[in-house]
């Protein structure tokens, strides 16, 4: 060979090598191709250190492991190492995005997340409470350190198996530590809070507007809630109310709690301090959870008493509306030893079963939307803040960043989520949030659920839950009843007419330069709202306003659901003599929009009398012949929507966009029917509702046919509302859909999107991110999830349940069969 | 060259290419996988590398079941855009191509020692 022949083949074998540094993760033994190694799950003894005694997992042909240990110690630890071999990639990114470290992983695109959860103190939350709870509960310490040591085992074992997206983004896996599990908790806990940002955009709303058009869209209860509150009756709790300390609840509920005396913040300076709010609502969206969910999360949960129920054992249901990620949040779980004997729904990278039930008792959580935070204005100078007349140094807390550093200024309050100068003044928002006290012992409450075997058990247990507050759903086999338990913070009022009251929450910006708006101490748990066996039989929590107006702390601020999917619980039980598990089921699927059934009749007197066009009519003739159910296949839901859509746009729309407010969320459709009955010349309207109506309507179906063509009966639901349950990883190739879906965003089974004029309209993104009934007398439990057990896409148990969660079925989580055996040992 | 010899050869080589395919993620160990080809003439050792490399490389597939390969090729395919063929065919095209060109290599560097070796013996051979 000749010498440049030699050197042509030199310089094509250094080229060559070059190339293949890239292909390193095709390889077929260790590249990404080793993920199909933990997508099977096999009978055997796994020999791993740190268990005390053997430990049996069995998985059941749902992808349920029920786990058998001699000791808690054991217990803890065998749900760590199972939980990490599921979804180790899934936890570690939680505790990554929670901690504030994406930017580590992902670069600058990760920076905007990080801020916030460092801003918001999520990982300073974590450490004071890991400091308070190994300090005052070692003991249940140590099963969050089992826990941990469990993952730990997992990925220092034979048996690790790099996950997919850590082979795709070429990181290794940490070592977990307790303060993981804390940090997501607090993570969860901030993405339920309410009281920071609805207050904000409140002080917007009412700035902006008359503040008599500001309570029409928003009103303090939401319209028609008035008979539909969580816990039955007028809101005495324990004999305790607003009229047994002398106050009369019309009076408070008919004052201006924006005003000067609520607030201690003058209505002309809130004006002004516009820019300044706008920037703090922006820095405290999470925009990873934006970026995946853009509607309101929202939850529903029933119980039924043993007098209304036809066994005569108290029932539940309980279907949390969470972000629908791949893999589920949930992971199902038995967890077996002579302590726990507890079956339901890991929070996946928290110890113990969050949702689920024992022998003789079982619990759901929706979000009640109080506040249990509140936002205060403060007055700066430089690095100091105004308080009773004295300036104090701010603390800086510093933190590392790929970018460099970045310092988080707290004052008495808590940490600066915005500052900026108005007027050559400088004022500055801050966050003052229940998690931040370092005891919301969410996980020991949770554990003690986890080993409850009465009524009374499960409320001793949630006298620990903290942040954030929960509608805890509660039945054993005797009982059946609500507690919103969780820490609110109480501020003191004085009424106008002199009299003192404390309230949970404000209206807008509490002034927080003085002492008398600050937090002074938290509702007590004998007065929290709670209720047990109530007369009618039935109880249920959809996010609606928790207590009417005569609770002893009114709740000023916060968010209330629109309650329908109350009206439409209430309406569904109510209508029966006597409650069974079926019809348990079948509320559960409810896709019927209550306020839909309503609206739509206003709009169909609104329509008869206007000149159609052909396709027009044909329209029409949908929406005259709909029952009001979102169902994929139907018409009149779409031409609803769409309707309703363009009504709000040109109505509601148009004023926010006069007053630049359009990133606020729209009014219900229940204001809708309200105004349109008692109001219907309403300037909102543009002095006609009927007009408004037309217009929309010819509007909706212009759209329509020219996004999907003029054959009116191809614009179906499924069309244009399709659900897809996004990877954490953002990749759509993890992802599972989209698939055509039902429902709407007031629907019980929920499929929630906001009102867009697009065609399709955006993905179903939020929803019952699990499905639980029980009935614990019985001993008849059924759940179901949409997604599966592992976050291995390759693995049959990677979706194996969505088929059954789409078409409203559950498994019978007594009755499976074992697939798999671990002896662990 | 003596068949043992040829035997030998071809059997070291496919040891090193399954040792190097089960404990490294790198296609450029083909240059080691074709070290015991030197024997060969350059055609031959190119022809033996890339048979050794792409045979032993798509071997290894065979220890998952072939419908999970499918299924993850097709997802790598879509996440990175090529065609899940090619994402299963990638590396052992290019492991088994660092084979060949290298086996080339070796022989020709093991024929260039054997020239100046024979040519130092010729020189010594010749009467002073």
């Amino acid at each position: 060979m000749r010498p440049v022949s030699f050197a042509a083949l030199i310089i094509i074998i250094i080229a060559m090598s070059y190339f293949s540094q890239g292909i390193q993760l095709l390889s077929p033994a260790s590249g990404a191709w080793i993920v199909i190694k933990g997508s099977g799950l096999s009978s055997q003894h796994l020999s791993i250190q740190g268990l005390q005694r053997n430990v049996t997992i069995s998985i059941d042909s749902t992808g349920m492991a029920h786990i058998y240990a001699y000791n808690d110690h054991d217990l803890f630890f065998a749900q760590g190492f199972y939980s990490a071999y599921q979804r180790l990639d899934q936890m570690e990114f939680q505790a990554i995005l929670a901690s504030g470290n994406l930017s580590k992983y992902i670069g600058k695109s990760g920076l905007a997340s990080d801020k916030t959860m460092l801003l918001l103190g999520l990982s300073r939350n974590a450490y004071l409470l890991q400091n308070n709870l190994s300090t005052k509960y070692p003991s249940y310490y140590a099963l969050i350190q089992d826990f941990s040591d469990g993952i730990n085992s997992y990925i220092h074992s034979n048996y690790y198996v790099t996950p997919l997206v850590f082979k795709l983004a070429g990181i290794r896996p940490f070592d977990w530590s307790p303060f993981y599990s804390l940090v997501w908790q607090e993570y969860m806990s901030w993405s339920l809070t309410t009281g920071a940002s609805e207050p904000l955009a409140y002080s917007l709303l009412y700035t902006s507007v008359a503040p008599s058009l500001a309570e029409q869209l928003w009103p303090y209860y939401p319209y028609y809630t008035e008979n539909a509150t969580v816990i039955p009756g007028d809101g005495e709790v324990n004999n305790y109310s607003l009229s047994r300390q002398g106050i009369s609840p019309s009076y408070l509920w008919s004052l201006d709690w924006v005003q000067t005396w609520a607030t201690g913040v003058n209505t002309s300076l809130l004006s002004r301090l516009t820019p300044l709010i706008r920037y703090a609502l922006s820095n405290i969206s999470d925009p990873y959870m934006s970026s995946f969910a853009h509607s309101f999360v929202g939850s529903n949960s029933w119980v039924i008493t043993s007098g209304f129920s036809s066994t005569g054992s108290p029932m539940l249901a309980n279907d949390p509306h969470l972000p629908l990620y791949s893999p589920s949040l949930w992971l199902p779980v038995q967890l077996v030893d002579p302590n726990f004997n507890v079956t339901g729904w890991e929070l996946v990278g928290e110890p113990g079963v969050l949702i689920g039930h024992t022998a003789h008792t079982a619990w759901g959580l929706t979000t009640p939307e109080g506040n249990s935070a509140n936002v205060y204005l403060e007055i700066l100078n430089g690095p100091s803040y105004l308080f009773d007349g004295k300036w104090y140094p701010m603390q800086n807390v510093n933190y590392k960043l790929a970018n460099g550093n970045y310092t988080v200024y707290y004052t008495n309050n808590g940490p600066l989520i915005a500052r900026l100068s108005v007027d050559g003044n400088e004022y500055g928002i801050s966050l003052n949030w229940v998690a931040s006290r370092g005891d919301s012992y969410d996980l020991l409450a949770e554990m003690k659920l986890d080993n409850s075997s009465t009524y009374q058990d499960m409320l001793n247990a949630l006298r620990y839950w903290g942040s954030p507050p929960q509608n805890f759903a509660l039945v054993s086999t005797d009982h059946a009843g609500y507690i919103t338990a969780g820490y609110y913070p109480l501020i003191n009022e004085t009424l106008p007419n002199g009299q003192k009251v404390q309230v949970i929450g404000s209206r807008s910006i509490l002034n927080g330069t003085i002492d008398s708006y600050e937090p002074a101490g938290l509702v007590p748990f004998n007065y929290l709202p709670q209720a047990i066996d109530p007369e009618r039989g039935y109880m249920y929590a959809p996010n609606q306003p928790t207590v009417w107006k005569n609770y002893p702390y009114p709740f000023i601020g916060g968010y209330w659901a629109s309650g329908g999917r109350a009206q439409a619980i209430n309406n569904f039980i109510s209508s029966k003599s006597s409650f069974t598990i079926q019809q348990m089921m079948q509320l559960q699927s409810n896709i019927t929009d209550y306020w839909a059934v309503q609206l739509n009749r206003l709009f169909l007197n609104s329509l008869f009398n206007m000149g159609k066009t052909g396709l027009e009519q044909q329209a029409y003739d949908y929406l005259s012949s709909w029952d009001g159910t979102a169902s994929t296949d139907s018409v009149g839901m779409t031409v609803y929507w769409y309707t309703l859509s363009e009504l709000d746009n040109i109505s509601y729309g148009k004023i926010y966009a006069q007053y630049n407010l359009t990133s606020l969320p729209m009014p219900f459709a229940s204001t809708t029917i309200y105004l349109a009955l008692n109001q219907p010349n309403s300037s909102i309207f543009s002095g006609s509702f009927d007009n408004s109506v037309r217009t929309a309507f010819a509007l909706a179906v212009s759209l329509l046919e020219k996004s999907l063509g003029s054959n009116v009966s191809s614009w179906q639901w499924g069309k244009v509302h399709m659900l897809q349950i996004q990877s954490y990883s953002g990749l759509s190739e993890l992802s599972l859909g989209p698939y055509p879906i039902w429902g709407d965003s007031h629907t019980v089974s929920v499929g929630g999107v906001p009102e867009e004029l697009v065609v399709p309209e955006p993905y179903v993104r939020v929803g019952s991110s699990l499905r639980f009934i029980a009935s614990p007398l019985t001993g008849q439990f059924f759940g179901v999830i949409p997604g599966g057990a592992s976050s291995n896409i390759l693995s049959n148990f990677y979706s194996n349940q969505l088929q059954f969660w789409l078409n409203h079925q559950y498994y019978d989580m007594n009755n499976q069969s074992t697939v798999v055996r671990w002896e662990l040992g | 060259m003596k068949f043992y010899q040829t035997v030998a050869s071809l059997a070291l080589s496919i040891i090193i290419a399954y040792l190097s395919l089960l404990y490294t993620p790198f296609a450029a160990m083909g240059i080691v996988v074709a070290l015991p080809l030197f024997i060969f003439k350059p055609l031959r050792s190119f022809v033996a590398g890339l048979v050794i490399g792409l045979f032993s490389s798509l071997s290894m597939y065979l220890i998952y079941p072939l419908s999970k390969v499918s299924q993850l090729a097709s997802i790598l395919g879509s996440i990175s855009g090529i065609p899940s063929i090619l994402v299963i065919l990638l590396y052992p095209v290019l492991f088994s191509l660092m084979a060949a060109f290298s086996g080339a290599m070796w022989s020709e560097i093991a024929s260039a020692l054997g020239r100046r070796r024979a040519a130092r013996r010729n020189v010594q051979s010749i009467p002073s």
